[in-house]
């Protein structure tokens, strides 16, 4: 708090807090108020909103009574209402947090401070404390680690606070601080760290470390993220750790990383807010008209009228009051209520979304669920969407399927076989051809893979500590934690007893339990099938090896590799122990355990995009520096004496990969001598120093010690697309939407997975954008312009990141033309900021764009978009945290928007249409009946009425509304061109309001018109006492007629009947004329007594009959033709439905056209019959709608089950004529059954990578290796 | 525990799959509801013409005739016979009982028997508040405001000949504003006293004149003849006291005597209307089932849907 000036840089001292003082303490603070500041603090936010002002500003002026229409207490009661509303909602969230802050501030822990151990609570741990953590303990704030319980220094933790990630990653402390790890000896240690200010940077901690301040020639050792734990990360698997804190407080990674997400406005909410303008430039300009009438009344006539005893000589402000109080008559044109419905309209539609069981993924058990509940309308306004490619076209399980070593390829007898089971293969492993074991000893060394040794006892503690574990969002106490490490320590010895595998190392073992993430604990079931790998042990006794991977590529890569023989069991900080299970000549199988030192780690970024491991066998002392990577990148890093033949095959194998859609990966290794490695780590160790520009150094190195290769062959993994992705496309497509595919992947497994998914049909034409320059682009360009003229047809395009890169900078409107022009984009080797630049692009042309995408390297684009839907996959939940909507499945997202956004737009536009409308129409009535008052701004309505009028009849019969349907989901499932009509705001645009803003007028001149006709001198008297028509009768009269007006016309409204729809808009006419008789008998009412004379006046009756008959028969005469004679899309499904129901026929609703018959006819022939779930068929209503609820849908509901059997039987028909066909054909069966895989090289191994991908600067700081020194 | 969820989810609410009707415009509902009604609203536009026919209407006007103070006659003679009950009115014309200023000008309280205050006064009875506008409770107008101060004083007395018929001006306003709402205070104001506007709150002209006209032309009930008749042919006359001025906002004043049937008195807009709009109705209606019988629109056939 007491910081005087910017900090430059930070100097941490270890045990003298007084040279740490001027830093914060750690007080966390989430919450926004006090309890003394949260009225003024809220009510400032509140009144920044326009409206807001607007509303209290009439309010204020309510106040004067002299220009009050009616009581002030009819919009000080809503309007107070409102207010108290949402302050009650922000003072619970805010509640909430302190609540949750004041847990995590009174945390105890244990620290050592000015060399003297304590016990503080969170909030008043310093900078410079050195902290105790214990197992499963989340840290208190930044720390730099100093020791562990580990002797090598090394600990486990979980970033999932932090990044989303629930893999383990290992921190490891530097080899001077390891050995004090004891209370005594840290309380000696009188450290200096170096560090950059507070920064919000995740990835990068460029810092270093004096192990004595007062030693000035004493060297700086440098740190990195390897040495960190930051706030908010839990301690795994280590039994405690020291640390010594560096930020604190708010000015932490997390809490520098905590901004306030930016809130999103809907495209409903701008025009909203536009017309909101447009009505207030009306409301003023009628606001002077009918002033300058009222002044010019008040001195022609209202002057010489004795009875209204004008003063001859006035205030100054007189001529003001006039204006004022028809400023106040209509400022109920803007409706005050319009928000609070539409707020709860939308957090209702968003509860729709996450209760929504058709979007349930059974086999997760995860539901869609909205992260943010304010922009359910967007999703049906979606032009474009631009999705991810792995994991979100795909399911991100990745298979090893075929490799290439030495030149002979593996695996390629067939499309489906496995190179694992190639028999020559095997026969190469037999007879331990080098080049394969070194292959192999590649592929399982070259990974940041953490294998977890799991007995099947240890599994079902384990498992039953499943339900007592934290979870990621709990906090944990200290006397849980305590708990948990006795239940560690059992585990342990348990392990120790009966651990079969000699390890053969003194280290302690650590035994890495499952990580308890959210994820896990939902995914456990399949664990078995997904992550485990049964190992048989010579003794016989089942164990099992789970591989902790941050990338499903590296876990198939050694999953494989342990198949063939060669199988990863162990990592600690320094070596990697494999077990060899090779055949051997003489004594048949045979274990063998061999330990290798890991000595250095290159790790793989996107923009390396290669790794390697620097490795050296204990025992022979041979160092090898294995790499795999990207094609490109490992060869041009090979050997130039390599055998040119060999090269030629593996290029044309890698090829081959690739077009059956693989993911392919080459592999090579070069011996490494004493001297050469001597001179790396003294260049790496130099550059590792220095604080600036530090990656760009280590880069250099890299590069220079990554030559000269001896290839070793290629790997192909096959990626799977998930289910019912070509039929969502082709549906999406149907729907109006362009879909554009932005990928980190090469062209050709880009154009393969695009031609399986259906974003490019078979026969499409497909150009590229190529070139490296900015002229050979452009000639590119021109080429392809020229083309289109020519050709005159549907077109595909093609762009690679780079040219990409120089398309957007120098040639963005030639881009974009092309782009906008072309059917689909499809954008390879994609960097994030590339992804989400196309995004910004296309939404810079004012069109509406969704991002979908599983990974981190998504975020940006999901966050760019107007709508960004994360899924919840396998790298994380970095996506889904910065979504707007998650889902688990891509198909799901067909009605997400189709169903949810359609219906969602169509209810908000009809809710905030009608809103204005009945406002509108309100202060039409009040307006005219001024003509006949001298324009003095008088009410029509009493108080009373005013304030029921918009606080109840009309404010709560249109929420039934939020369950109305034009068309029901099936049919927009069989009629996805049904989403233009929200895509192109039909519902909502200027023509829509003009017409209901006409019939607000005309509406309301009807009803005061006529009701000033029927109640005019001579017509009336009452005819049971023949008193003449006062005020308070004719008024309450308007008032009915008014009522059922907005009664009729929100039923005439309403599409969808339901039995709440009935009660809701029937119940509430019911529920006035019951209250009016309750008010009419209350004394203190203005209307008292006036219902009865009301009721029993046969006028009163006959007045409400006509002016609702006039007043709504143009709109029945209008609706009537447009949908009898220029009927909408929407009307005529609709009508078909009703139509065909009502006559029991079958419903075909589907429709059909000249180019295609059904629109699924398409679908089938690229497809088998076991793609299509059990009966063989596939099914729009069961696949798309989600399997369970369908059966259960499907007894109740007699219409979907029309519309099921119906296209069952169109369908199987089609099937059964295709089979016929197929089977004639038999040589062009090749596309009857089309496996798509996929090969990605922007595949993110390392557990440290994924990580990189997001730092918005280029290079990563995971560079860093946990050794500095040999 | 996923079971569970999916069980609390699976309502028919919550899944939007509630059973629902889906009407919609179609000629067969359509075309006929239009014709019925026309036919109904032309019938009941008929029956209300015929039955406002028979209510007859005497219409005077007397401020031309009568000097302001003074007292004058005037005759008028039924075209037929009135029957009880004979409502008896006055009417004002230009006069803007509705206005802003005037209808806020008075206090509901003090018509209900409470003693006002000056500060009350002044907030609710602008702008005749207190005699000389004095700001004494003691010198508040009983009532104040406005629209009592600026109360009809005409009296009015229906002969025949010299025999004054029995026009009742008791039981002419509504019950309840004479039971509950208006009270004379405790004690009754003094009617000799200058700050005295009203002396007795419950007398019903006064209580009618407080209930104010909606617009600016209006009628107000003086006496109902409740037994005998009025009988066509003779001459009857009525006896004017005339101090209400209108001539100086250009007002004109009436005397109104109606029959009334059960829709009330001579209300001609109504039956006309109803006769016009059923019409219009049954017309519109021939016209769409002329359309739709020489050029119909089949219902849900695909043909109509045209693809973008």
């Amino acid at each position: 708090m007491r910081r005087k000036k910017k900090e430059t840089l930070r100097r941490v001292f270890a045990n003298n807090s007084e040279s740490n003082d001027r830093y914060i303490n750690n007080k966390v603070t989430n919450s926004k108020y006090h309890w003394w500041s949260f009225l003024p603090i809220n009510l400032w936010e509140q009144f920044g909103r326009f409206m807001n002002q607007y509303f209290l500003i009439i309010a204020t002026l309510q106040l004067w009574t002299e220009i009050a229409p009616v009581d002030p207490k009819t919009i000080w009661g809503p309007l107070s209402f409102i207010f108290l509303l949402s302050a009650i909602k922000s003072g619970l969230d805010d509640l909430n947090r302190h609540r949750v802050d004041k847990k995590a501030n009174e945390r105890i822990f244990h620290v050592i401070r000015d060399c003297e151990p304590r016990d503080v609570m969170s909030k008043n741990i310093r900078v410079g404390d050195i902290i105790y953590l214990k197992e499963n303990m989340e840290s208190p704030c930044d720390l730099v680690l100093l020791s562990s319980s580990n002797k090598d220094g090394s600990c486990y933790i979980q970033t999932a606070n932090l990044d989303g990630e629930t893999d383990l990653k290992t921190r490891v402390a530097l080899k001077g601080t390891r050995v004090l790890n004891s209370q005594g000896l840290l309380s000696q240690f009188k450290g200096l760290i170096e560090c950059k200010p507070p920064n919000p940077e995740i990835y990068l901690f460029d810092s270093r470390l004096k192990m004595e301040t007062n030693d000035t020639d004493e060297d700086f050792l440098s740190l990195s993220v390897k040495q960190t734990i930051f706030q908010g990360v839990h301690l795994k698997n280590t039994k405690f750790i020291y640390g010594l804190s560096v930020y604190t407080g708010n000015e932490t990674k997390l809490g520098m990383n905590k901004l306030p997400p930016e809130s999103k406005w809907t495209k409903i909410d701008r025009q909203i807010n536009n017309m909101t303008i447009v009505i207030f430039c009306i409301q003023f300009l009628l606001v002077l008209s009918l002033g300058a009438l009222g002044s010019l009344w008040k001195s022609k006539e209202g002057k010489k009228k004795f009875y209204l005893y004008y003063p001859r000589d006035e205030e100054w402000y007189q001529f003001l009051i006039i204006p004022l109080r028809f400023l106040l008559l209509i400022s109920l044109m803007i409706p005050i209520s319009v928000k609070v419905t539409l707020d709860i309209c939308k957090s209702l539609y968003a509860l729709f979304i996450n209760w929504d069981l058709k979007m349930w993924d059974y086999d997760n058990n995860i539901g869609a669920y909205a992260n943010n509940t304010s922009i359910s309308e967007d999703l049906g306004q979606i032009e474009y969407i631009f999705s991810d490619k792995t994991g979100t076209l795909t399911e991100n399980i990745m298979e090893f399927k075929k490799c290439s070593i030495a030149g002979i390829s593996y695996g390629n007898k067939h499309k489906h076989s496995s190179a694992l089971k190639d028999p020559r293969l095997c026969k190469a492993i037999k007879n331990q051809q080098p080049e394969v074991i070194l292959f192999f000893l590649n592929l399982a060394l070259n990974n940041t893979i953490v294998p977890i040794k799991i007995k099947n006892k240890d599994r079902i503690a384990v498992n039953s500590s499943f339900s007592q574990e934290d979870s990621r969002y709990d906090d944990i106490s200290v006397v849980e934690n305590s708990k948990k490490i006795d239940i560690a320590i059992d585990y342990d010895s348990n392990d120790d007893s009966d651990d079969d595998v000699n390890v053969g190392s003194d280290e302690d073992e650590i035994l890495l339990k499952l990580d308890h993430s959210g994820e896990t604990k939902k995914k456990d079931k399949n664990l078995d099938s997904l992550n485990e790998h049964q190992v048989k042990n010579e003794s016989g006794k089942q164990k099992k090896i789970i591989y902790k991977a941050s990338s499903p590529d590296e876990e198939a890569l050694v999953k494989a590799a342990s198949t063939m023989g060669i199988e990863f069991v162990e990592r600690e900080t320094k070596t990697l122990t494999l077990i060899f299970n090779l055949h051997d000549a003489k004594s048949g199988r045979n274990k063998i355990k061999r330990q290798y030192e890991l000595i250095k780690t290159l790790n793989f970024t996107s923009d390396r995009k290669r790794m390697s491991v620097l490795i050296k066998e204990i025992g022979t002392q041979e160092i090898y520096l294995f790499i795999k990577g990207a094609d490109d990148e490992i060869f041009k890093r090979l050997d130039p004496q390599t055998d040119e033949a060999l090269l030629e095959k593996t290029k044309n194998d890698v090829e081959n990969f690739a077009r059956k859609g693989l993911r392919t990966l080459l592999f090579g290794y070069r011996a490494v001598t004493g001297k050469e490695l001597k001179r790396f780590l003294k260049e790496y160790k130099t550059a590792n120093n220095e604080i600036e520009g530090r990656e760009r150094e280590l880069e250099k190195i890299f590069h220079k010690f990554e030559q000269n290769f001896h290839l070793l062959g290629a790997t192909a993994i096959e990626d799977k697309l998930q289910d019912q992705v070509p039929e969502t496309i082709r549906i999406l497509r149907e729907a109006g939407i362009k879909i554009w595919m932005l990928t980190g992947d090469k062209y050709s497994t880009s154009l393969q997975i695009s031609k399986a998914c259906n974003l490019i049909p078979h026969n499409g034409i497909v150009y590229k954008i190529e070139g490296g320059e900015q002229i050979a682009v452009e000639k590119c360009i021109k080429a392809i312009f020229q083309k289109i003229a020519v050709n005159q047809q549907n077109y595909y395009l093609f762009i690679g990141g780079k040219t990409l890169e120089i398309a957007l900078n120098s040639l963005k409107s030639k881009l974009i033309k092309l782009c906008i022009n072309a059917n689909s984009v499809i954008c390879c080797r994609t960097t994030p900021q590339q992804k989400s630049k196309v995004v910004k692009m296309i939404k810079d042309l004012k069109k509406m764009t969704l991002a979908i995408g599983d990974g981190g390297n998504d975020v940006t684009m999901i966050q760019t978009a107007h709508i960004g839907v994360g899924i919840v996959g396998k790298e994380g939940l970095q996506a889904v945290r910065a979504s707007d909507y998650s889902i688990s499945r891509f198909k799901f997202l067909l009605r997400l928007m189709l169903v949810h956004g359609r219906y969602s737009y169509y209810r908000t536009a009809f809710i905030v249409q009608y809103s204005f409308y009945k406002a509108i129409f309100f202060c039409v009535i009040q307006i005219i009946y001024n003509f006949w008052s001298g324009f003095s701004g008088i009410s029509f309505f009493n108080s009373m009425s005013v304030m029921t009028y918009n606080g109840i009849f009309t404010a709560f019969p249109i929420f039934f509304y939020l369950h109305d349907k034009d068309v029901s989901e099936e049919l927009i499932y069989l009629n996805p061109q049904l989403y233009l009509d929200s895509s192109k705001g039909r519902f909502f645009n200027k023509k829509t309001l003009f017409w209901w803003f006409v019939r607000a007028v005309y509406q309301g001149a009807i009803t005061m018109l006529f009701l000033a006709f029927i109640f005019k001198d001579r017509d009336y008297l009452y005819a049971m006492d023949g008193s003449g028509a006062d005020q308070a009768l004719i008024s309450m009269t308007g008032f009915t007629a008014v009522l059922l007006l907005q009664t009729f016309t929100l039923a005439l409204e309403t599409k969808h009947w339901t039995l709440y729809n009935h009660l809701i808009i029937w119940g509430f006419l019911i529920f006035y004329y019951l209250s009016s008789l309750l008010a009419n008998s209350l004394p203190n009412f203005e209307m008292y007594y006036a219902m009865f004379r009301t009721f029993s006046d046969p006028i009163h009756w006959l007045a409400c009959l006509l002016i609702n008959v006039v007043a709504q028969l143009p709109v029945i005469i209008a609706k009537y033709w447009s949908s009898q004679y220029t009927p909408t899309r929407a009307d005529l499904i609709r009508e078909k439905e009703v139509y065909y129901r009502s006559n029991g026929l079958p419903i075909n609703i589907a429709h059909k056209s000249k180019k295609k018959n059904l629109i699924y006819s398409k679908i089938i022939p690229s497809y088998n019959s076991s793609d299509f779930g059990n009966n063989g068929i596939f099914d729009p209503i069961r696949d798309c709608f989600g399997k369970r609820d369908f059966k259960r849908m499907n007894k109740k509901d007699p219409l979907t089950r029309l519309i099921k059997d119906n296209i069952e039987n169109e369908l199987l028909k089609k099937h059964n004529e295709l089979h016929s066909i197929t089977q004639t054909n038999s040589k062009n069966s090749s596309f009857n059954h089309l496996k798509i895989v996929e090969t990605d090289d922007d595949y993110y191994f390392l557990s440290g990578n994924s990580q990189s991908m997001f730092s918005t600067s280029s290079t990563s700081s995971s560079f860093q290796d946990n050794e500095m020194m040999i | 525990m996923s079971e569970a969820i999916n069980k609390s989810r699976a309502s028919k609410f919550k899944q939007q799959k509630l059973p629902a009707r889906q009407p919609i415009l179609k000629p067969r509902s359509v075309i006929p509801t239009m014709l019925v009604l026309g036919i109904f609203f032309i019938v009941m536009g008929v029956i209300f013409v015929l039955s406002v026919d028979s209510v007859i209407e005497v219409s005077k006007r007397y401020d031309d005739k009568c000097e302001i103070g003074s007292n004058c006659t005037i005759t008028f003679e039924p075209p037929s016979d009135m029957e009880s009950p004979v409502y008896f009115y006055y009417e004002l014309t230009n006069f803007y009982q509705n206005h802003r200023r005037y209808v806020k000008s008075r206090d509901d309280t003090q018509l209900g028997g409470e003693i006002l205050s000056y500060e009350d006064a002044e907030e609710l009875c602008d702008p005749i508040i207190s005699l000389d506008g004095e700001e004494k409770d003691s010198m508040v107008y009983q009532p104040c405001g406005l629209i009592v101060w600026s109360q009809f004083n005409d009296t009015l007395t229906v002969k025949n000949g010299d025999e004054v018929l029995d026009f009742n001006e008791n039981g002419i306003a509504w019950e309840s504003d004479i039971e509950s709402k208006f009270q004379n205070p405790d004690p009754k104001p003094d009617p000799d006293s200058p700050t005295t506007l009203q002396s007795d709150f419950t007398e019903e002209h006064f209580v009618i004149w407080m209930r104010v006209a909606a617009l600016p032309t209006f009628r107000k009930l003086y006496a109902v003849l409740e037994n005998g008749k009025l009988e066509q042919g003779k001459q009857y006359s009525v006896n004017i006291e005339n101090n209400y001025p209108v001539s100086s906002f250009d007002g004109q004043k009436s005397l109104i005597f109606t029959t009334t049937t059960w829709v009330g008195g001579k209300n001609t807009f109504l039956g006309y209307a109803y006769i016009s709009l059923g019409s219009i109705l049954f017309l519109i209606g021939l016209g769409f089932l002329l359309k739709h019988l020489i050029k119909p629109r089949e219902l849900g056939k695909e043909k109509y849907l045209k693809w973008e």
